[in-house]
């Protein structure tokens, strides 16, 4: 986690100042090279961290779509368009991954421990069946019209979520983290967000 | 000629709206934008063109005036034509007089008149040529480049229709804005507002439903929504059902065979739907030679009953949008309305009424489009950098994968620039090439989804199955338009890619189409030129008669017998149509009679002065 820490603090070779993004100078404006091993965080010059300062992230977004945008360089030459482009289309995905709690989480998971989302797809037996129930009661409630028993599904499903969501952005679990239980609670999230979008709650 | 367009870029840049209905330009002056006209005549150019005798055509207002007596060869609502396959058409050729025809292999849709065929492209050209002189003549200027407005809900295909329709006409779409992100521009720089706004586009043809948050001059579009066959035109179709409905009643007469007749009846069912904006109750008359006139009433809840389904078509949409930005009503800082439609009371009750607000409805909801599309050129001239407009791509995009299953590579509602790449390999040793296809849409299936193109990788070095790596990239630029690029990883090689578009042109059909206009162009030219000097020549020579003929005419025996030699020979060569040829002889022969003219007169004078004497 240091080095993407050191990458988003790298010195702006036009000003000398901390650029504070990979893509570009947040101080001078100076659009940059981007190295390789660069990650979305430092894109934004957010710390590798499972919270995000969301209007700290949201000012460096719309400083850096103002750099980078290709409408503001339109008169430069293919070339330069072309880096525009790239280098909105990078920002882009960098705002979307960080701003949606789950892709932020899984993104983070990736670059810590690569792989470990697809060597634990196998969940415990008692969760996928307790999951199957609740989905199934949720339909059955629904069909039913019956608003209090569908509810009280939800808020269990919800409960749930949160409890896992607790343990997820929380740093202290990402010191030494056991990726393995990290990569189960994501997709345990990831299901009960499908028992939801479903039934048409989320 | 080349097919490049103009390298100059200098000079003006313009925001058009072209729209189902009309289509205008507006640009960015000193004090805001302005629209842009001829002198005393309305900005709003019907988007019709009609085709005369002689492969002539008329654009606006003139080819509007045709659609009754020309119904055939007047074609209107052709945005609804374009980037579309020959079966996803079937209401429009329903409804539409002109002729619509398949193409080959009936990815295109072609529009016959006098046995010739065009593209949608074509026509679209012909409507923002016309636009393109208004602005000439506007602005004293050359106008070579332009922002053009398409509905947000247009996809990739649709997109790139209308950037090769500008080409054709001479024009370079800097940017494809869509129509309710341009009027929020419009309303955002009026009232330089903060906060979520949602823009409700309700026009001829099209709706959309867009929702952004504005901060710092930055208008983010968070969701959008819509429906590109919903508009206006809808409910002049549903008044003349009823209208059809009435007359078969009454004489047991089908007009729908007839149709002269139905535009007639089209265009008083448009007057009819406008009326009951403004009243609660609408009587027409249209004389269709059927004996009596026919009368039509209708009042404003029956016209609202009549329109109903529709408009909950749209508040669906809206209500889908908000769910996909996460908000509720409540969220909603302001409302605003976009789109002739838009005047229709039952609109803005319902809209204000969902979102629990009164809409905004100061901007002109003809014009705002092509106000909000002058902000952003100037924003692309270089003029403004206070905005920054960030839009989304309206579906999502991917290919086709395993059992014809469709794999997501962007998602709908992504901010655009966007982009996403996928590893792709083979199946057979030695394999020079790779097919991917590329859909848009939000179901599982590719059948269910439509179909942009299909890209063909070509020129991968000979490697056994599976060894080879290509990286292909999906690039989708602030167009919303979808560009590929490819690289074999092992190898380093940049893989070739041809572009198969499923359901428009290919960068070859579109140049052929500049060729072939500008050959056209050409051609008329000289057949117009042809026309002057045959009128000029007639003109000398029928002057010179006369002159001859007169008695007092001092001319010498001499002198009249050259003339009478020189008219000869240029009836002949008029007969002949030999435009150098003619043109030489008729300026020769001018200059001559010109100066016998000088002198006749000049004697005349002299002789009428000694008689007064």
């Amino acid at each position: 986690m240091a080095e993407a820490a050191a990458s988003a603090a790298a010195v702006c070779p036009a000003c000398g100042q901390p650029a504070g993004s990979t893509l570009a100078c947040l101080d001078c404006g100076r659009l940059l090279e981007e190295g390789a091993d660069v990650d979305h965080f430092a894109r934004l010059g957010a710390p590798r961290s499972p919270r995000v300062d969301r209007p700290a992230l949201e000012a460096a977004y719309i400083r850096l779509s103002r750099l980078l945008h290709p409408d503001f360089h339109g008169g430069e030459g293919e070339e330069a368009l072309e880096r525009a482009n790239r280098g909105s289309a990078l920002l882009n995905e960098a705002w979307s991954v960080l701003t949606d709690d789950q892709a932020r989480l899984e993104y983070l998971l990736e670059l810590v421990d690569p792989g470990a989302l697809d060597r634990n797809k196998a969940l415990p037996p008692a969760f996928l069946a307790e999951a199957m129930e609740l989905s199934e009661d949720l339909e059955a409630a629904q069909t039913n019209e019956d608003r209090r028993a569908a509810a009280a599904i939800v808020v269990r499903v919800r409960e749930a979520m949160a409890r896992r969501a607790a343990t997820l952005d929380d740093p202290a679990s990402w010191r030494a983290p056991d990726t393995a239980r990290l990569a189960r609670l994501l997709h345990e999230q990831r299901v009960d967000r499908r028992i939801l979008r479903d039934a048409g709650v989320e | 000629m080349s097919d490049a367009p103009p390298a100059d870029d200098k000079g003006p840049v313009i925001g058009i709206d072209l729209g189902t209905t009309f289509s205008l330009a507006a640009i960015m002056g000193k004090d805001g934008p302005r629209v842009l006209h001829r002198q005393d005549a309305d900005p709003l150019i019907p988007s019709v063109v009609s085709f005369l005798d002689g492969g002539r055509t008329v654009v606006g207002r003139a080819a509007r005036d045709m659609a009754v007596l020309n119904p055939t060869r007047t074609v209107h609502s052709v945005k609804r034509l374009m980037g579309r396959g020959y079966e996803e058409v079937e209401l429009e050729r329903s409804i539409l007089p002109y002729r619509i025809v398949p193409s080959e292999h009936a990815q295109l849709v072609l529009i016959e008149i006098d046995g010739r065929r065009y593209t949608p492209q074509e026509i679209s050209a012909l409507i923002l040529g016309e636009v393109k002189d208004v602005a000439e003549a506007a602005l004293g200027l050359p106008v070579t480049r332009a922002v053009i407005t398409v509905p947000a809900y247009f996809d990739d295909s649709q997109r790139q229709a209308t950037r090769d329709a500008a080409k054709i006409a001479g024009l370079t779409a800097l940017r494809i804005v869509n129509e309710p992100t341009a009027a929020a521009l419009a309303y955002g720089l009026d009232t330089r507002k903060e906060g979520t706004i949602v823009v409700y586009d309700l026009g001829g043809g099209t709706f959309d439903v867009s929702v952004l948050k504005i901060t710092q001059g930055v208008f983010k579009v968070v969701a959008t929504h819509g429906d590109t066959h919903l508009g206006g035109d809808d409910f002049d179709r549903a008044i003349m059902e009823r209208i059809l409905a009435q007359i078969a009643q009454q004489t047991g007469q089908d007009l729908r065979v007839q149709p002269q007749a139905l535009q007639q009846i089209r265009l008083s069912a448009e007057a009819l739907k406008i009326e009951l904006s403004s009243r609660e109750r609408a009587v027409l008359e249209i004389d269709l030679g059927l004996g009596a006139p026919v009368r039509h009433e209708l009042d404003r809840p029956g016209f609202e009953a009549l329109i109903r389904p529709w408009i909950d078509r749209t508040l669906a949409a809206c209500r889908a949008a908000l769910a996909d930005a996460k908000l509720s009503p409540r969220d909603v800082d302001e409302v605003v309305l976009v789109g002739g439609s838009t005047r229709i009371p039952l609109v803005r009750r319902v809209v204000a009424e969902a979102f629990g607000r009164t809409p905004h409805t100061e901007l002109d909801p003809d014009r705002v489009v092509a106000l909000g599309a002058a902000i952003q050129a100037d924003v692309l001239a270089g003029g403004s950098k206070d905005l920054l407009l960030l839009d989304v791509i309206p579906l999502s995009l991917g290919i086709e994968t395993m059992g014809g299953a469709f794999a997501k590579l962007i998602t709908r509602n992504s901010t655009v620039p966007c982009r996403a790449t996928e590893m792709f390999s083979t199946s057979v040793d030695n394999q020079g090439g790779i097919d991917i296809n590329v859909f848009q849409g939000e179901r599982e299936l590719v059948k269910d989804c439509r179909e942009l193109g299909r890209f063909k990788l070509t020129g991968l070095p000979p490697m056994p199955a599976g060894l080879p790596r290509v990286e292909v990239t999906f690039l989708v630029d602030a167009d919303g338009v979808l560009t590929v690029t490819a690289k074999e990883q092992r190898s380093g090689q940049q893989a070739g890619i041809d572009v198969v578009p499923s359901h428009g042109l290919t960068r070859d059909q579109v140049k052929a189409i500049i060729r072939e206009s500008i050959v056209k162009a050409r051609d008329d030219f000289a057949a117009r030129e042809l026309v002057e000097l045959r009128n000029k020549a007639h003109n000398l020579v029928h002057g010179t008669r006369r002159v001859l003929a007169m008695p007092e005419m001092p001319f010498t025996s001499e002198q009249r017998a050259e003339l009478e030699a020189d008219s000869a020979r240029l009836e002949s060569l008029s007969a002949a149509g030999d435009v150098a040829g003619l043109k030489a002889a008729a300026d020769a022969f001018g200059q001559k009679t010109q100066a016998l003219a000088d002198a006749a007169i000049g004697a005349a004078i002299k002789a009428e002065l000694n008689r007064g004497a």
